[in-house]
């Protein structure tokens, strides 16, 4: 496989309240790679550093194999989209999008050439000759985006491209980022603290938190397969109990506060058993089964709109996302006595720290 | 409830109050001087020539003839001669004119003196805003942008203009200028600069400016006085503009692949343009309003260091009270006609 395109070795730095630690990871041509964590996790702090607006105080920072630490932002070839889109309030959109271009000395007829195309791929042709001021949220988002598109970076740089949105523009957008990738193959970071728009436009998903990059994979990896307590609840897995795990008859036993639970497979000792809620069945009566199957009472539903979140206590509260209408049809309400149950396929078991 | 919302009206209605009655007073003060101007009856000797019919106009005086604007006509001495048929003074008649307020805010905008103070007062002021902005722009970007090493100390030498009192500066020039330091300014100021600046002077206020190469006590030296107290304001006029703008537009220049020249030029200010506009307005606003410092180092000198305060301070020295106040009439409409100005542009930020 070619080499990364970006390569994030060991790098470090202290901005303020920020701060990131021994940061690496790569960023493969043609990727979408998300950078996911919570607000003050260092993601920004990481993701303008890559752009050359800070310097890492150790580590090196790679773009297409050569190293950027020294390297100023202008001269480094990667297109950037600030969180408030910063477009110059003096500029019209067209002007706004010819910016990087007409730094370069491109031939105007080739800067007009491009804008029109970016602006068609963007939808935004109508918005060429308006002033970038009074656009609306999603409009900033598109015109800024053509803007570091029309430079052909080698890497798009994204912080936060949707969190200044409204909900249904943000999915409208997520679908448009997704669809842009695909159609012009940039490699692209983008950098989020929402779970959800991460799972619906990234290739690879790397976990950030406190400053540490906790875990790497794709989106399935990352949410089937936690690596620790944080990344598990991060994703929302809900069922994370913790125990001791050892190996009976090919199965994994995790005895967590008097519960056997099983797995199919994992480390043993001191460990992570996690199930997702949608993982999780609900039934009025105990079936014939079997393992990994709790009795106890529904404490909470919630409506979700297309699903029910159903907290059953049995010992230890356990989650379970279901489908509203089979919830309706099975007759359970709050107080109501139920089995909860879940394969042991689906249990994933990771070691403690 | 009802007795709740009114005691809650009370208090707003209060504090209502105070403003009002504030602003009430400050309109009054300054409207006060018409209604002082619109009491003035006064009888007011003169002399007519009954050769040519030429009547000496005392707010004018006749400057050809080395008789300064104030000049009563009982103070014109026996040898002095008519400007318009050169008739003896004793061809002249002795009228009794009535003044009454509005004449004589007429007649000071006729005097020689008070065009002189206000050409001087707004030119000195536009070079110095000018100046001042050469100054404030990089230096305004560079607090703005960089945490430096002795930021504390730095502020604290750009703010101490603003707060100290107006003759601190003006002494200290005086007095820089009587050292080495000075002297050596005085020497290094080539002579194309001081003739090309007295001509400038001499063309702008239609007045001989014959200044030499010393600083001190001079026309240009009225722009130093204005400069050094102005500047601070309009540092913290333009940072206050850079501060709000923030960086991610440049950094975002940068990597579209401008250099931090280029991203300045290209971004920064135009986007500062409306706070370093309003910068202007504020530094010119303030050297317009200068009296100390120019005082002490320029001295108030007719047809020459005589901006609009010191003419004011000159007239009410030597009791010429209604031409002391014609003149703060047109600086409070001068002031009025900036701020509103300033307003307009949206100024804001940290200016006294």
């Amino acid at each position: 496989m070619a080499q990364p395109i970006v390569q994030v070795r060991d790098v470090s730095l202290r901005l303020g309240d920020f701060a990131v630690h021994d940061a690496g990871m790569d960023i493969r041509e043609r990727e979408y790679f998300v950078l996911l964590g919570p607000t003050g996790a260092g993601k920004t702090v990481l993701l303008e550093c890559i752009a050359g607006l800070h310097q890492p105080e150790t580590g090196d920072i790679y773009v297409d194999g050569e190293r950027m630490n020294d390297t100023a932002p202008e001269a480094r070839g990667l297109g950037y989209l600030p969180q408030d889109y910063a477009l110059f309030p003096h500029l019209t959109v067209a002007q706004n999008i010819a910016f990087g271009m007409r730094i370069r000395k491109k031939p105007r007829g080739e800067i007009e050439r491009k804008v029109a195309e970016l602006a068609e791929l963007l939808g935004i042709t109508h918005l060429l000759h308006r002033s970038s001021v009074k656009l609306s949220g999603g409009e900033k988002q598109r015109s800024a985006l053509a803007r570091a598109l029309a430079i052909e970076p080698k890497v798009l740089l994204l912080d936060e491209p949707l969190s200044a949105l409204d909900e249904q523009t943000r999915e409208g957008l997520c679908v448009e980022l997704r669809r842009v990738h695909e159609q012009l193959g940039t490699t692209t970071l983008h950098v989020s603290h929402n779970f959800e728009e991460t799972m619906s436009v990234a290739d690879k998903i790397g976990i950030i938190h406190e400053g540490r990059i906790r875990q790497i994979g794709t989106p399935e990896e990352v949410f089937r397969r936690p690596n620790s307590e944080f990344v598990a609840r991060f994703v929302r897995t809900e069922n994370i109990f913790r125990g001791t795990a050892t190996s009976q008859r090919g199965r994994l036993v995790v005895r967590s506060g008097g519960m056997a639970l099983e797995a199919e497979s994992g480390p043993e000792g001191d460990v992570f058993l996690t199930v997702r809620p949608e993982n999780v069945t609900v039934a009025a009566a105990p079936g014939r089964q079997r393992v990994n199957e709790l009795a106890g009472r529904i404490a909470r539903v919630v409506d979700k709109g297309a699903l029910m979140r159903v907290d059953v206590a049995a010992g230890v509260t356990l989650v379970a996302l279901v489908g509203r209408r089979s919830f309706q049809n099975s007759g359970l309400k709050v107080g109501a006595e139920a089995a909860v149950s879940f394969d042991p396929a689906a249990a994933h078991v990771f070691a403690a720290q | 409830m009802g007795g709740r919302n009114l005691s809650n009206r009370l208090f707003v209605a209060v504090l209502g109050g105070v403003l009002i009655v504030f602003l009430a007073a400050v309109a009054l003060i300054l409207l006060g001087n018409v209604w002082y101007l619109a009491g003035v009856a006064k009888e007011v000797t003169t002399g007519r020539c009954t050769v040519c019919g030429y009547l000496y106009d005392e707010e004018v005086g006749a400057l050809g003839q080395g008789i300064l604007p104030g000049t009563r006509w009982l103070e014109i001495l026996a040898e002095w001669e008519c400007p318009s048929c050169s008739a003896d003074r004793d061809q002249f008649e002795e009228i009794v004119q009535r003044r009454t307020g509005w004449n004589i805010l007429l007649g000071s905008l006729r005097n020689p003196e008070n065009h002189f103070a206000i050409k001087l007062s707004v030119l000195t002021a536009a070079i110095t805003a000018l100046l001042a902005m050469v100054v404030a722009i990089p230096a305004a970007y560079i607090l703005s942008r960089y945490r430096l090493p002795g930021g504390q100390v730095m502020d604290t030498i750009l703010d101490l203009p603003i707060v100290l009192p107006p003759p601190v500066m003006g002494i200290s020039l005086l007095i820089i200028f009587s050292t080495p330091a000075g002297q050596m300014v005085n020497a290094l100021t080539p002579e194309w600069f001081v003739t090309g600046v007295n001509k400038v002077f001499t063309f702008l206020l239609g007045h001989e400016i014959e200044d030499g190469p010393n600083w001190v006590y001079t026309t240009r030296g009225v722009v130093v006085a204005q400069f050094f107290v102005a500047c601070s304001f309009g540092v913290r006029a333009v940072k206050a503009s850079f501060d709000t703008l923030g960086r991610r537009h440049e950094d975002v220049a940068r990597t579209l692949g401008c250099t931090q020249r280029q991203a300045f030029v290209r971004v920064v200010l135009p986007m500062a343009r409306t706070g370093i506009v309003a910068g202007l307005i504020m530094t010119w606003a303030r050297a317009i309003a200068e009296f100390g410092p120019i005082l002490f180092f320029c001295q108030a000198t007719q047809f020459k260091t005589e901006v609009m305060p010191i003419a004011m301070f000159l007239k009410f020295s030597v009791g010429q009270l209604e031409s002391a106040i014609a003149l703060v009439l047109i600086m409070v409409a001068i002031s009025l006609v900036t701020l509103l100005t300033f307003k307009r542009l949206g100024g804001k930020g940290y200016l006294w």
